[in-house]
């Protein structure tokens, strides 16, 4: 976006500004006054790319009343009616100056707040910021969009905002597909102040954002996969059990009946205890096959949607011990950060990505995937049909 | 810390938009009273309904939505039907049109296209009756209407942004009391929105004003004959036809009658000439249907002077008059002595009577319509014309038919014999049996009219069977100027002289604030104009002086002002106010144009001379410093100039920085703490163990670490600011564990 000034330095070797970053409108690039005071003239004659400004209905009806009384009163030599035009046309330079000063001081800056689920509502957030000393900002509109989804919202700064506040304005949307998707403010407009011209600012910010698959409901009897036996250190791993695992030190969010006050004492500062989770069953999801076993690209969003589901929902139970992706073998899944990755994967899972597995078999509890009629997905372990969704 | 904005909703918004539309609409309002529109009691009553709206909202709820159904071909059959009986005057039924529909607008519930409307409206109506009108107040107008209208715009604009659906609220007005909407508006104020709202308005204007000046004018002929609206009737009577008595009948009228620009001050009255009447009726003078039947019809913008004004010679010392004439006054033009040619602002329809040194317009303006006389020289007589050549006595350069009819007009006297045989009598009194010039007749006529005799509005004609002003005369009562004007016509005539009465206005109060004529409808006067075969049409003023016995004349009156430092009372300050907005505004053309950007042009150019002339001086002064031993003075003048250029540009540099902090800075000392995160952030990529590779501006950051932190104060926008000082804290002491870790 280089017709945007970024407040911090972009990252080497990138247009579009950073993550989190606030834009504005780029007026007042320069340090020097006369550069600056240049380039605003400049633009009154070639403005910047992507900056617009055209007369709206009530402009247009303006424009017509001047020229028509600038007939009138260049035949009649009226000079009551040259007031009248010179009326008309200084409000029309004063509403564009004002609408100026109004887009001078607003930085705004775009916020996904992640994740994103087919199906589900997620939230979109738009910071604005007022940075001017004095005035306040009044009639912002933002047209955000979802690029590849062609969904778009309009969100409108009904309340004028003052100086050195921010405004935070949400969009509330709901995707329809999953893989990465492009938020962007497709268009930053203003009518302000007397609505004669529309102000807008076109395509900034874009925010890649990966949309998860949908969750879908399924059955699963998980007693009818054949178990081996656990699968070593992944049955180690810290949970609610008894058996102490560790010690160390206190960390926010821990639980205070988890303090180890005898060893806090000794070392002077906050020990925890962190136990072992009770050893039970855990699984391995296995995604893998060949892409022309999912012929029908419903039948493969299913799949996906019912892997994620599953995976989710063994995490949240401490049952799921990893997700294999055909012949890259078992990813270990331990913590959220590594569950948000495996759903990463499956937002961007393709047919063509589906490889045979390599699992050494016997060494897991493993359940694969398979196609069932036209549109259902039957999870598989061992053979048996063990769910389906 | 930011303006505390009052948080209005929606139906706040709505009531303050509904009642700035009222406000606007009573505002264009004003001027309508000016025009003489008919239907006095449809603008009364409009305004009345508007203000009422406006004080007291609420009443619009009680109009029964019938009435709003109705509405449409209510005002279909009115309008049609003004237009219809208006029989081809299209001003007023378009101005009561307007007015309706802007009426209906204001006290509607009004959706934003419908406000918009209003707002359309209102502005047609003030352009128009401001057109119409030209009145000062029309300034004043635009002055309130601009601003009003801005923040109308403003609001709806505002109101639109809620997007609120449907746009008029549920009972809008309920519960609506001014004290508390007083209150939540008076919450939007703030001394900086104010003030800045007050630098708007006065950059507003001074850029409507800069706009008008610099607009191009264009001499298109000023083809359009736009918006001219016709009086009923002369204020003054003046018409082609006057009786005994019309004249005097408006001496108590204290109004304007016209306003006169001249160069300089007449020592003299003024006669400001606009019409001659040639034929006596035995109850006054009328136009005789030849002098009529004569007059050049004509559609004209600048026109040269009839025969009877126009110049021969001209003098470096005749300047140009600019005369205002008041709605409704007369047809006829005053016009105050020879001239080369007359110049409207517009094309305007004319007769032009070239014997008679008139002219007239075709139709009865309403309101002020001004015109400039080039080259202007009074005179006491005006020259011969063509259509004089029948009044000439050698036989051989009399002419015939209409002509010569014509000239027995001018000649022409009572019929009755003792009529005939009282005007002789007198002029055997007069000329003593003696052949004299007109000019000597002239004078002794006016001595037998004033002998014993003096000025009195109100005059008894004693009953009789003669003509009545000889009656009069006879009588030896005092008198008027028609009357006194129409003896000496009568004397001429009888003596067989031509002669004819002239009707106008003499003389006038000058404006001592902004020198000019103030002519006033007490000002009009009849005086009478004598046919001499060398010199033309003599001037002669047979009404007695203001100190005569009986009274005053208007006559002398002026030539009384004109002795004093003139009119300074309030009353000629507004109407010098007046004259401001005419010469400057009104009257405003290519001229002035030129005139204004030449004097720009001068003191811009005046003042780059001086700058060139100080910079020379300057130069030279160095100069010789160079070449003559440096003197303490010298080096004290180098150092003075050295010492006021630092202190100007320090001042510059200031100035620029504190508006620039002031204006574009983030708040709160920001950079103070983006420089202090700045120091940090080197500290911390030069310490060892640190995170951020050397000469790097822009490393990938590693999240949740104090670099981060302080990354976000040195380049993000304050908002997303973690705590500073807690941040300087946190890098001071991870600068102090790197450290120990590296030892």
């Amino acid at each position: 976006m280089g017709f945007l000034r970024s407040t911090a330095p972009a990252p080497p070797g990138t247009g579009a500004p950073p993550a989190g970053d606030w834009s504005d409108p780029g007026f007042l690039l320069r340090n020097s006054p006369i550069r600056n005071a240049w380039r605003l003239f400049i633009q009154l004659f070639k403005p910047p790319r992507g900056h617009r400004t055209v007369p709206t209905r009530t402009g247009m009806v303006l424009i017509l009343l001047a020229l028509g009384i600038g007939t009138a009163a260049f035949n009649t030599a009226q000079n009551i009616l040259y007031i009248a035009l010179a009326m008309l046309l200084s409000s029309l330079l004063l509403s564009g100056l004002l609408s100026w000063m109004n887009f001078k001081g607003c930085r705004w800056r775009l916020q996904t707040v992640e994740p994103y689920r087919v199906g589900e509502p997620g939230t979109v957030e738009l910071a604005v910021f007022n940075g001017n000393r004095w005035l306040p900002i009044y009639s912002l509109s933002f047209d955000l969009a979802a690029v590849g989804q062609k969904l778009a919202q309009r969100l409108s700064l009904n309340r004028g905002l003052s100086p050195g506040d921010t405004s935070r304005l949400a969009w509330d949307f709901t995707p329809t597909r999953r893989g990465t998707e492009t938020v962007l403010l497709q268009r930053l407009s203003s009518k302000f102040p007397f609505g004669f011209l529309v102000k807008t600012i076109d395509y900034t910010q874009p925010r890649e954002i990966v949309v998860w698959p949908a969750r879908v409901p399924y059955t699963l009897q998980l007693e009818r996969a054949r178990y081996t036996r656990p699968l070593g250190n992944i049955a180690r791993r810290p949970g609610g059990g008894t058996e102490l695992r560790n010690l160390r030190h206190y960390r926010p969010g821990d639980s205070l009946r988890r303090i180890h006050w005898k060893a806090s004492a000794r070392q002077r500062r906050l020990i925890v205890r962190e136990n072992l989770e009770d050893a039970e069953q855990s699984y391995v999801l296995v995604i893998a096959g060949h892409a022309r076993n999912w012929p029908r690209p419903a039948q493969f969003e299913r799949l996906c949607a019912f892997a994620a589901t599953l995976a989710e929902d063994l995490h949240v139970a401490g049952r799921l011990a990893g997700v294999g992706f055909g012949d890259e073998g078992v990813q270990r899944v331990h913590t959220l950060g590594d569950m948000h990755a495996v759903l990463d994967r499956m937002a961007l899972l393709q047919p063509s990505d589906l490889r045979p597995a390599s699992i050494p078999p016997g060494a897991l509890v493993i359940l694969e995937f398979a196609p069932s009629g036209s549109d259902h997905v039957t999870c598989v372990s061992n053979g048996n049909p063990v769910g389906q969704a | 810390m930011g303006i505390p904005l009052a948080k209005l909703d929606y139906r706040d918004l709505y009531q303050i938009k509904w009642i700035l539309g009222g406000l606007l609409s009573v505002l264009a309002m004003w001027n309508v009273f000016a025009l003489d529109l008919g239907f006095t009691w449809l603008v009364w009553g409009a305004a009345s309904l508007m203000a009422g709206a406006l004080l007291y909202p609420p009443l619009t709820n009680g109009l029964p939505a019938w009435f709003w159904k109705m509405q449409t071909p209510l005002i279909v059959v009115f309008v049609v039907s003004d237009f219809i009986l208006a029989g081809g005057d299209y001003i007023p039924p378009l101005i009561r049109m307007i007015l309706l529909l802007t009426l209906l607008r204001t006290l509607q519930p009004r959706t934003r296209r419908e406000d918009l409307q209003l707002l359309l409206l209102a502005l047609i109506l003030l352009i128009v009756s401001g057109v119409l009108t030209l009145e000062i107040s029309f300034a004043l107008q635009v002055v309130l209407f601009t601003p009003l209208a801005m923040l109308y715009l403003f609001v709806i604009s505002l109101a639109e942004a809620f997007g609120v659906e449907p746009e008029v609220p549920e009972e809008p007005w309920n519960g609506f009391s001014w004290r508390a909407f007083s209150q939540r508006v008076r919450g939007l104020f703030d001394a900086r929105l104010i003030a800045f709202g007050g630098m708007l308005f006065v950059f507003l204007t001074v850029l409507s004003a800069g706009i008008f000046i610099s607009l191009p004018r264009f001499e298109l002929g000023q083809a359009l004959p736009f918006l001219r609206m016709q009086a009923t009737a002369s204020s003054t009577g003046f018409s082609e036809d006057i009786r005994f008595g019309d004249v005097v009948s408006i001496l108590n009228n204290n109004a304007v009658a016209f306003r006169a620009d001249v160069p300089e001050r007449s020592t003299s009255p003024i006669y400001w000439r606009m019409m001659a009447l040639d034929e006596y009726t035995g109850e006054g003078f009328v136009m005789s249907e030849v002098a009529r039947s004569v007059g050049r019809r004509m559609s004209a913008h600048t026109l040269s002077a009839p025969s009877a004004l126009r110049r021969h010679e001209t003098s470096p010392e005749d300047g140009d008059w600019t005369l205002y004439l008041e709605g409704g006054v007369s047809r006829f033009l005053p016009i105050p002595g020879l001239f080369d040619t007359l110049r409207f602002q517009n094309r305007q329809d004319l007769t032009v009577f070239d014997g008679m040194g008139a002219v007239s317009l075709r139709e009865l303006p309403a309101n002020v319509s001004f015109f400039q006389l080039t080259r202007v020289r009074e005179v006491a007589a005006l020259p011969r014309t063509e259509s004089d050549r029948a009044l000439l006595r050698s036989e051989g350069e009399r002419g015939s038919g209409a002509l010569a009819a014509y000239a027995e007009l001018l000649l022409g006297l009572p019929d009755d014999p003792r009529n005939r045989r009282i005007l002789e009598e007198a002029v055997e009194k007069i000329a003593g049996g003696e052949t004299l010039s007109v000019q000597d007749f002239g004078q002794r006529a006016i001595a037998y009219l004033q002998h014993n005799r003096g000025y009195s509005l109100e005059t008894r004609i004693p009953p009789g069977r003669e003509d009545p002003v000889l009656r009069w005369m006879q009588a030896g009562l005092d008198g008027h100027c028609e009357l006194y004007a129409a003896a000496l016509v009568l004397l001429a005539r009888a003596a067989g002289h031509p002669a004819r009465v002239i009707v106008g206005f003499a003389g006038g109060d000058w404006n001592g604030f902004e020198n000019y004529y103030m002519v006033r409808h007490l000002h009009a006067h009849a005086w009478t104009e004598i046919f001499d075969q060398d010199l033309g049409w003599l001037h002669f003023e047979p009404t007695p002086a203001a100190d005569g016995p009986g009274g005053s004349s208007p006559g002398s009156d002026a030539a009384d002002t004109s002795r004093d430092l003139g009119d300074r009372t309030w009353a000629a300050y507004l109407d010098s106010l007046r004259v401001i907005w005419f010469r400057r505004v009104v009257n405003f053309d290519r001229a002035q144009q030129a005139e204004l950007i030449q004097g720009v042009r001068q003191s811009v150019g005046s003042i780059g001379e001086g700058v060139r002339e100080t910079l020379r001086d300057a130069l030279a002064a160095i100069r010789s410093a160079f070449e003559n031993p440096l003197t303490w003075r010298d080096a004290g003048w180098i150092l003075r100039n050295l010492a006021i250029a630092a202190f100007v540009w320090v001042a510059l540099r200031f100035l620029y920085g504190w508006l620039r902090g002031r204006q574009f800075a983030w708040p709160g000392g920001a950079r103070r703490t983006r420089a202090e995160a700045g120091r940090w952030l080197r500290r911390l990529r030069e310490a060892p163990g640190s995170c951020l590779p050397p000469g790097v501006e822009s490393p990938e950051i590693p999240e949740d670490t104090v670099e981060e932190a302080l990354y976000q104060l040195r380049y993000g926008p304050p908002p997303s600011w973690p705590a500073p000082a807690e941040t300087f804290q946190r890098a001071r002491q991870t600068l102090r564990e790197r450290r120990r870790a590296a030892r």
